[in-house]
């Protein structure tokens, strides 16, 4: 069977191409910066690293924990008036943003944990012994140490994200999801389907070459 | 100063004062060797000129001028510790410490790192601490040692002295590693003179002692068994030795050592 091309709008794809990579790009940002704040704190407070605060640790996994066990269809809906509360909609591009940080960033806070616990523990006792502050170790040891392994999250990440980002679509956020799922399921345009996807294909073949790309760009192992 | 009772920003800036080598190096694997020198650089906030300069000096100091701009993982394991060494020693420390920082080496990279340290010791005028237990480190470049057991400083002195009469047990089993340790009951069961065990340190090891004693005296002598060597730059002997003759003789043979500054002592 000859898949019919008819109800392709290339304006419409390019629209949803551009509201995906938008979505993407803002919301990897927002989680990179969040993510490696609380992953720093969380690899810090550990049992004997440099803080030790089991505590801490253990609430914030906590936290952590439930906000990764939910799925992400089910967070985007729960948390709509928080949504609402920091961007003024649920709807959209921005709409999609906060939902897809808070779902991302504790995903990628584990990922930098397990970065930094790959950090040869003998370095940073040299540090402290040349009498770095803890903020000196964490700024000029531990990030500069776990580079190739933060990359390689952010990699992870960033391509979780574009499927959530899809998924979004359920709940009237934009992008290629949104189209797919309009067009494709609920008009059955399969063109449209298949077009979508297979960008959405490209989009994470770039996303994981170029993250590969830098981890060996900066490997001097 | 009490190291152990200061607050944590107090210790920081103390730990600036002491430079440390480790048996693992210890390098940034990010950086570069340049940027693994200037790290203790950066932390005493030089300007980027003054930084440039104290690395380049260190650089030449422990002669990896060629290496600047590699990372560790292209060096050797000598080269390695270079880069330690020249870290450690970024901010002109008071102390150098050195914790086994030639046990992960093979002979020869460990002796031309020693030599360096030596080196370094005589140029700089720094003192350095090591920890090691490697016997031959110690006779090789340290001028006093002392023993720890389970944490306590058992023994403690010069190294010719704690090497050549060790007081305590674990002294005397690590001793033992590297001098000859000679059982004297065979000796003492087939030889049939007056058997002596004689211990002199320094210049006197090179003078005709022995010769000079027995000389106008019937007695003779033979080396049965016997060390003599140096310690780092101390000259020692070691000798069991048989005397044969008339025994009033032999007492002034003995008399005469010991007023030469030689230690004797009787096997049998």
């Amino acid at each position: 069977m000859m898949l019919k091309m008819g109800n392709i709008i290339p304006e419409e794809i390019w629209k949803a191409t551009k509201d995906t990579l938008v979505m993407l790009g803002v919301s990897l940002l927002f989680t990179i910066i969040l993510g490696l704040i609380l992953g720093v704190i969380l690899f810090l407070t550990s049992r004997r690293q440099l803080l030790a605060q089991p505590i801490v640790y253990f609430l914030m996994s906590i936290v952590i924990n439930v906000l990764r066990s939910v799925p992400f269809v089910i967070l985007m809906i729960m948390i709509m008036p928080i949504t609402k509360a920091i961007t003024g909609t649920t709807l959209g591009v921005k709409g999609t943003i906060p939902p897809l940080v808070i779902a991302a960033a504790p995903f990628f806070a584990r990922l930098v944990e397990t970065a930094l616990r790959e950090v040869d523990r003998g370095v940073i006792e040299a540090a402290q012994a040349m009498g770095a502050s803890r903020w000196g170790i964490v700024r000029r040891v531990l990030l500069l140490e776990a580079r190739p392994g933060l990359l390689a999250s952010i990699t992870i990440t960033a391509v979780t994200l574009v499927s959530y980002t899809a998924m979004s679509g359920v709940i009237g956020g934009g992008g290629l999801g949104d189209l797919a799922l309009r067009h494709g399921y609920q008009r059955f345009q399969t063109d449209v389907m298949v077009v979508t996807v297979v960008l959405l294909i490209i989009l994470v073949q770039l996303l994981q070459m170029a993250g590969d790309y830098l981890v060996r760009r900066f490997s001097r192992k | 100063m009490e190291l152990t009772r200061l607050s944590t920003s107090q210790l920081q800036q103390q730990r600036r004062r002491i430079g440390m080598i480790f048996q693992h190096f210890n390098l940034l694997s990010m950086a570069t060797v340049r940027d693994n020198i200037a790290f203790p650089l950066k932390l005493a906030k030089l300007s980027k000129a003054e930084t440039k300069k104290r690395v380049d000096e260190l650089l030449q100091l422990v002669g990896l001028e060629q290496h600047g701009n590699k990372y560790p993982a292209q060096l050797s394991g000598g080269q390695k510790q270079r880069v330690g060494i020249a870290r450690a020693l970024a901010n002109n420390p008071d102390v150098l410490l050195c914790d086994e920082a030639t046990s992960a080496l093979d002979p020869q990279t460990t002796n031309s790192i020693l030599s360096l340290l030596v080196d370094i010791n005589q140029k700089l005028g720094i003192t350095m601490l090591l920890i090691t237990h490697e016997m031959h480190v110690i006779r090789s470049i340290c001028d006093r040692v002392a023993v720890i057991d389970g944490g306590e400083v058992v023994e403690m002195g010069d190294v010719v002295d704690v090497f050549l009469k060790p007081q305590h047990g674990v002294t005397r089993d690590f001793v033992s590693q590297v001098a000859d340790s000679f059982d004297p009951r065979e000796l003492i069961a087939t030889r049939s003179g007056r058997l002596i065990k004689v211990n002199y340190i320094g210049d006197i090891t090179y003078e005709p002692l022995l010769f000079n004693a027995v000389k106008s005296t019937t007695v003779q002598f033979t080396i049965l068994q016997g060390t003599v060597s140096r310690m780092k730059n101390t000259p020692y002997g070691q000798l069991v030795i048989e005397f044969l003759g008339e025994h009033a003789d032999i007492e002034r043979v003995i008399t005469d050592l010991r007023s030469k500054g030689l230690e004797v002592g009787d096997l049998k």
